[in-house]
This record gives structure tokens, C-alpha cells and sequence, in this order.
């Protein structure tokens, strides 16, 4: 009655205006969606099947954002606390006052006082079951879920899904473990301070992505370019942390120093999550792909008369019998490849020190960077500009012999990438010797920087970095003069 | 009725002069004393300026409150309102008192810019010992020390640290360590857009503006880990720029630096020999190859 009031003496549009602001007050922006992981294109090029079964493995083993799945079989510390009822409710939904300890072997910091969200698996008692029937007599599983704990008083409240009032609440003694409060801490983090950009399941794609030239990590290959590790290793944990803490110079990762030990441990073990998660699904692919079910190849065969339906059926049986196992053992193996990162035997350590840093030296490593042996300046240019021909020429696209149409180098995720203009002054994994050193020794992975670590000796490897690092500092060569700046003698300008 | 009115007007003041007096204690007020020399000459401007407003502000309103009960009181007055062409001794009395105030304000704070903002007014030791170059960027302070070792002659060769980089320099991100109780120097750039340096708790603000070196002095009087942040809005990630300032006595101040440089020279083997000044502090692939 009030807008029509205004309607009619206001000739509509300030009534519109009106109206239209009172139902956005009312009714704010909507809901924000609820975050999803997204298939890769690896899935989609798959046929129905194969797709919808990497899917729903993928929802079996590792959950949505808002469920997260702890799978035991991957190599991340989800954070496991053991806990005992002390004093229980009256109903099942009553706070509980309960004493927990941490699992000896979860180990990374956390924040012990936040358990929201975790898991919780009854160990003994009347919920020990974690199966109940439904009204029809149907057999339902049973979630339970910690939604609130309060730290102060030892008091949990536990949720169950589906909901039900009639189940029996926990008695004094009953005991529970408490599953992934590491992970889903390391989501909450994640999603606050990485999200925008690695997007939400670790492709690279968030939001501010798409504005960048320097495109953000895509976990999903597994792969991370500043490692201490070997070439054919991941990262280590350390590696993550480092990067995180120090940002990567030249691109847009900035530095997260003031992380707490308690937050950065949870978002490396998200990280190394979505990592493996994002593997196992281009693995799934693969597997699928080499058994030529992709739509394309089956398009190909069925034109090559092949009869449909047998293709249809072999896939149906492959899903059926095959798939689980081979689903199981890529995790396997792929979770054995993060645990062998965190092994001393990954580690790259150089086996003698640094030769000392000398004009002899330096002129060794100058040979070296032209010679056959390192080839460094067909990248990086004749004076380390990071011009070499390698950069003008036309590369293979990564896994088969057909030659891209554009010139330059490419990154194994695709997008284009220059050598390092070693004069700049800026080392993107770090500027110690120790960095250029393992970047030398191990290549730079997912780039065209190959390792040399059996092509060079440790002599020889130092002396490239006596030389690399060297470069910025030569005179004559393009020296890094960071710019032109003024040097304000009085500043005109207001804090502000 | 006009009485009521006349109240509604007089409560607003009140309640904007209690809430002033209440601030402090409610924290509303300053983030905590401020903890650097010329920090506290800002502070010291910042209350002479509140006295003369307040002073201002009260008698203007009890003026006005007086007005306004009276002519609610003075129903039968003289029936017709008085017209006035105005008083030319008063309006040059609120003319010039004001301009009086201003002006007084306007060289008082004089000395206090001076010291802040003129680069000749900064003591020679604390202009020939830069502390760092912090070069702002979207979205992190990168850091950059002068080697320990390293000694300035004149200031040209200052400018000349800080147009070209050193080998020997220091590099760091989001933590800047400072020396306590003497004047120290750092020069502010960006590398790309605006932003501004500030610790809330030194009062210490300046924009670092592309295509400018600005330097900025200031001394830390206590020991502490300050927070510091960006005051420009410089993107989507602006929030992210948070950092602190380390402020340490001498000693702490040059320990850290030399751990810092040692960490920086780590070639991961070498390390074995040496002690860090931190006591028991190995390279860095010692320690992972220890685990």
C-alpha cells in the first residue's frame, strides 16, 4: 500500500527506485554458492561414463569443499585427535564435555582449539556402529561431524547427518576419534587468502586469475617449480612453507610472513591435498584415455567399425571391475611420490661448498654457460638476458612431435614463459647460492629448465653461479639500474 | 513544544563531549602511546589543535544553547522579529580571531613538519647510514639492507646505493628491522602503483609514489614488533599488505643482520663450519639432511 501510494503521486520512478532498494535490504544479494571442485579438461574430453565415474570417485575419496573426505591412503597429516566422554547430555544433540589428545603422529602445527567441521568417528559406544536403519527399514549411513567445540570447557557438540533426535546419546567413557580438523582448517585459510587466485580446486582459475600475465600455480600436475628436492621429486613440505613465507619475487605470489606456524602448517597440507586430488583425477584421465574410451577416440573407433555398444560394454565392465583397483593403486603410488619428497634422499645437497667466488671462476662458468654441455645461453641469451635462440624458435608441443605455431618457450601448463633474465637481479625460488644451485641441479619443474645434476659436476654447477650470479653486477652489460627514479630531496607529497 | 526542541539541540553537543571524554577508555582512541620522538610531536599538535577546537566548540554551543532557551522562554516578546544589517565590529572580530587561530597553528606545527618531511634537516650520521630501501609492490615491502660492512662517505654515494643494487646487499620481505634509539633513515619506492608506508604506532605515514625515492626518518624509542601496513588503497589485494617493523637494541639489531647475511651466503655445505651469531645455527641443507 506504501509504494502504491508513492507510485501514484511520484509518477513511478522514484516508487521503482524505492521499492526496488527495499527489496534489496530485504532480501540482500542472494546466497553466495556454495564453492565447487571443478572437473578438469583432462575429464571432459572423456566419454559419459568414464567421466561420471572419475566424478563420482573423486566425490567417494575426496568429498566437496564443504565435505571434505579424509582418505587414510593419501600422505597428509589431517590432523586426528583421540577423545573420551566425560560428562554426557540427556539427548543425543546436548553439548558433551569430553577430553581429547592429540594422535601421536600428526604432527604439523595447528590450532588445537578449532575442530569445526571435522570429522568424528565413534570408536566405542552405541554410535559405534555408524549404520542404522531408517523408518522403512532401509540401511543409512551415519556422518558425524563436530559443529562446535569450545576449548575452554571441554565442551563438543556433535552433529549427525541425516539428522535423526532419537539416537541414543554417548555415555561417560565412550570413545571417538576426531577425523580432518587439520584439513578443514587449511580450507578455511585457503579459501580466505588463496583461493581468489589457485581457485577453489587448485587449477590455477581463481577470480583474480584471469588478470594476471604471470599465471598462478595449477596444482593438479602436482608439480611446483622451487623445490630443495630432485628433479623427479615433488615438493617437500618445507618447499611449500618457504614459498608461502617468502612470496616468489616477479610474479604476483606475495609473501605471507606473518602466518603463524599454526596457520601456514593446515594450508600446506590443503595444498599437498588439492595436489594430489587434482593428480588423481589427470591420472584417472590418462588411464581412461590410454584405453582409448575419450569421446574422440571412441568416435574414431566406432567410424573404423567398431560396434558401440561393445565399446559401451567394455567401458561399462572397466569401470566396474578394474577402475576401483586401479583407483586405489594411483593413490598409492601417488601419495608414495609426496611421501619420498619428505625423505632426505630427495633433498638436494650440494657435495662440495661453494667454490670461492673469483674472476677464474667466474670466466669457468662463462665457458660453461656457452659451452655444449649446459647450453644455458640458448636460452638465456649470450649475456644472460634471457634472450637465447631457443626463445625465437618453434618448440614441440609437450608429448608429441607436432611443433607449436607460435615461437617461444612454454611451460608444461601450457601458458608462455621466458628464461630468467639472469642481470635483473630477481631469483624467483630464492637468491642464495644454495637456491641457484639446486635450480641448476634439478631444472626448474614443469619448464623447460632441465636438470643437470648428472650432466654437471658440483665444481662446474658453482661455477655457473659464481657466474649467474655475478651478472647483475657487470659492468657494461645492461646492469639492473632499478630505474630511473628521482631521489626526492624534500618529499611534496602527504602521508595519506 | 519549544522547549523541547531547544533541548533536542542542546543534548547533540552533550552527547558529542561525553563521547569524547569516554573515547580513551573505551579504546576509541590512539592505538597506545606513540612510541617514536617525532610520533609524539604529531600526538602533541594533534591535542593542542583538539583543546583550541574544543574550547571553540563549547562556547559556541552554550552560546547557542542559551539563544535558543531564551527565545523558547520569551513567548511575549515584542511581537515583531528584529531585522538586522549586521555589525561590522563583530564580524571583524570573528574574522580576525579565527585567522589569528589559524595562523598561530600554521607556524606552530612548522618545526615539527620541517623535521619530519626536510631531508636537510635530518642528522648527517642517520642520512650517511641508510637502514634499508624498501620497494613497496602489489602486494608485499621487499627489503633491501646495505652489507653491515658496507660504510657511506657522502651522499652521493647514497644515491648511488640506492640506484644500483650492491652484491653484497641484503634482501628481505614484510619484516624490517630497525636499531632503537637513534634517528634512522629508510627511502620508500614502488614498483608499481601507489601505496603508503605506515606503523600506526610511530605515526609514521608516507606514499611511496612510482618514479620516486622518498626517504623517511624516524626513531623507535622502545624495543617491539610494530605493526605495519598499507595506507593506500593500491588494489584488490591491498589488505594482504600486512607486515611489521622489528625494532631492536643495537646488538639484537646487528646479530639479525649478520644472520641474515649468512643466511643469504648459504651455499649449504658451508654452514657445517660456522656458528650463525645465533649460537647453534646451521646452513640450511645441514639442518633438512639432520631430520
Amino acid at each position: 500500500m506504501f509504494a502504491s501510494k508513492i507510485l501514484s503521486q511520484s509518477g513511478g520512478r522514484i516508487g521503482l527506485l524505492a521499492a526496488l532498494v527495499a527489496a534489496f535490504a530485504i532480501a540482500g544479494c542472494g546466497e553466495t554458492p556454495a564453492p565447487k571442485f571443478v572437473i578438469g579438461e583432462g575429464t571432459t574430453r572423456l566419454a559419459r561414463p568414464a567421466q561420471r565415474a572419475i566424478e563420482a570417485e573423486l566425490l567417494k575419496d575426496f568429498g566437496e569443499p564443504n565435505r571434505l573426505v579424509v582418505w587414510q591412503t593419501l600422505p597428509v597429516d589431517f590432523g586426528a585427535y583421540e577423545g573420551v566422554v566425560a560428562k554426557p547430555g540427556e539427548r543425543f544433540s546436548d553439548p558433551i564435555e569430553v577430553k581429547l589428545t592429540r594422535k601421536a603422529d600428526s604432527k604439523i602445527p595447528m590450532a588445537d582449539e578449532d575442530l569445526r567441521g571435522a570429522g568424528l568417528l565413534w570408536t566405542s559406544g552405541p554410535n559405534a556402529e555408524g549404520t542404522a536403519k531408517d523408518a522403512k527399514g532401509h540401511e543409512v549411513h551415519r556422518d558425524f561431524e563436530v559443529e562446535h567445540y569450545d576449548p575452554k570447557r571441554s565442551e563438543l557438540v556433535v552433529r549427525v547427518t541425516p539428522s535423526d533426535q532419537s539416537l541414543a546419546a554417548p555415555k561417560a567413557g565412550d570413545k571417538f576419534t576426531v577425523l580432518g580438523p587439520m584439513l578443514q582448517q587449511g580450507h578455511k585459510l585457503y579459501m580466505t587468502h588463496c583461493e581468489h587466485c589457485h581457485g577453489v580446486s587448485g587449477d590455477g582459475k581463481g577470480p583474480t586469475a584471469s588478470y594476471f600475465d604471470i599465471k598462478p600455480r595449477d596444482y593438479r600436475q602436482g608439480k611446483f617449480k622451487f623445490t630443495s628436492t630432485k628433479s623427479n621429486d615433488k615438493a617437500s613440505r618445507a618447499d611449500l612453507v618457504r614459498t608461502i613465507r617468502q612470496g616468489i619475487p616477479g610474479t604476483y605470489m606475495p609473501s605471507f610472513l606473518l602466518f603463524k606456524d599454526e596457520e601456514i602448517g593446515p594450508i600446506v597440507e590443503y595444498i599437498r591435498w588439492l595436489a594430489m586430488r587434482g593428480e588423481f583425477e589427470e591420472k584417472s584421465d590418462a588411464e581412461f584415455a590410454n584405453g582409448q574410451y575419450s569421446q574422440e577416440d571412441i568416435a574414431q573407433r566406432v567410424q573404423q567399425k567398431e560396434s558401440r555398444d561393445a565399446i559401451d560394454k567394455a567401458l561399462a565392465d572397466y569401470i566396474a571391475k578394474e577402475y576401483p583397483g586401479v583407483a586405489e593403486d594411483l593413490a598409492g603410488r601417488i601419495g608414495g611420490s609426496w611421501t619420498a619428497a619428505e625423505k632426505s634422499e630427495a633433498l638436494v645437497t650440494p657435495k662440495i661448498a661453494r667454490t670461492a667466488d673469483t674472476p677464474e671462476s667466474r670466466e669457468r662458468g662463462r665457458k660453461l654457460f656457452h659451452s655444449d654441455t649446459a647450453k644455458c645461453s640458448q636460452c638465456h641469451g649470450p649475456v644472460g638476458k634471457g634472450d637465447g635462440p631457443q626463445t625465437e624458435d618453434y618448440q614441440a608441443i609437450l608429448g608429441t612431435n607436432k611443433k607449436r605455431k607460435v615461437p617461444g618457450l612454454f611451460d608444461d601448463w601450457g601458458n608462455p614463459i621466458k628464461p630468467r633474465d639472469l642481470t635483473s637481479g630477481i631469483y624467483r625460488g630464492g637468491r642464495r647460492p644454495l637456491d641457484i644451485y639446486r635450480r641448476i641441479y634439478s631444472g626448474i619443474k614443469g619448464t623447460p629448465m632441465p636438470p643437470f645434476g648428472t650432466a654437471l659436476k658440483d665444481e662446474e654447477i658453482w661455477d655457473i653461479v659464481n657466474y649467474a650470479m655475478s651478472l647483475p653486477y657487470e659492468s657494461g652489460s645492461g646492469t639492473p639500474d632499478i630505474n630511473q627514479s628521482k631521489i626526492a630531496s624534500a618529499s611534496p607529497v602527504g602521508g595519506g | 513544544m519549544k522547549r523541547v526542541w531547544a533541548s533536542v539541540f542542546i543534548l547533540w553537543p552533550i552527547i558529542a563531549i561525553g563521547s569524547g571524554v569516554i573515547s580513551p577508555t573505551m579504546h576509541w582512541w590512539f592505538p597506545g602511546a606513540a612510541q617514536s620522538p617525532i610520533g609524539q610531536r604529531i600526538d602533541d599538535l594533534f591535542y593542542m589543535i583538539l583543546i583550541i577546537v574544543t574550547v571553540v566548540f563549547i562556547g559556541t554551543q552554550v552560546a547557542m544553547g542559551y539563544v535558543l532557551l531564551r527565545g523558547a522562554r520569551d513567548t511575549d516578546g515584542p511581537g515583531r522579529a528584529m531585522f538586522s544589517h549586521g555589525s561590522h565590529a563583530l564580524e571583524v572580530i570573528w574574522t580576525i580571531v579565527p585567522a589569528g587561530i589559524l595562523l598561530f597553528i600554521a607556524f606552530y606545527q612548522l618545526d615539527t613538519w620541517a623535521a619530519y618531511r626536510v631531508k636537510e634537516n635530518y642528522p648527517m650520521s642517520a642520512r650517511l647510514a641508510p637502514v634499508a630501501e624498501i620497494t613497496a609492490r602489489q602486494f608485499e615491502w621487499r627489503i633491501r639492507y646495505p652489507n653491515p660492512k658496507r660504510t657511506f662517505q657522502s651522499l652521493a654515494e647514497v644515491d648511488g646505493w640506492l640506484r644500483k643494487t650492491e652484491p653484497d646487499d641484503l634482501y628481505a620481505v614484510n619484516e624490517l628491522h630497525v636499531p632503537t634509539g637513534r634517528p634512522i633513515v629508510i627511502h620508500l619506492r614502488t614498483s608499481d602503483v601507489q601505496h603508503a608506508f605506515f606503523v600506526p604506532i610511530l605515526r609514521i605515514k608516507q606514499d611511496a609514489v612510482p618514479g620516486l625515492v622518498i626517504p623517511i626518518i624516524f626513531e623507535v624509542l622502545k624495543p617491539d614488533s610494530y605493526e605495519w601496513v598499507c595506507a593506500e588503497l593500491c588494489g584488490w589485494g591491498h589488505y594482504k599488505m600486512k607486515a611489521r617493523v622489528k625494532a631492536e637494541p643495537k646488538d639484537d639489531y646487528e646479530a639479525y643482520l649478520k644472520e641474515l647475511e649468512r643466511e643469504q651466503f648459504d651455499d649449504g655445505v658451508s654452514g657445517h663450519a660456522k656458528k650463525g651469531a645465533a649460537g647453534e645455527t646451521k646452513s640450511e641443507g645441514a639442518k633438512e639432511a639432520a631430520k
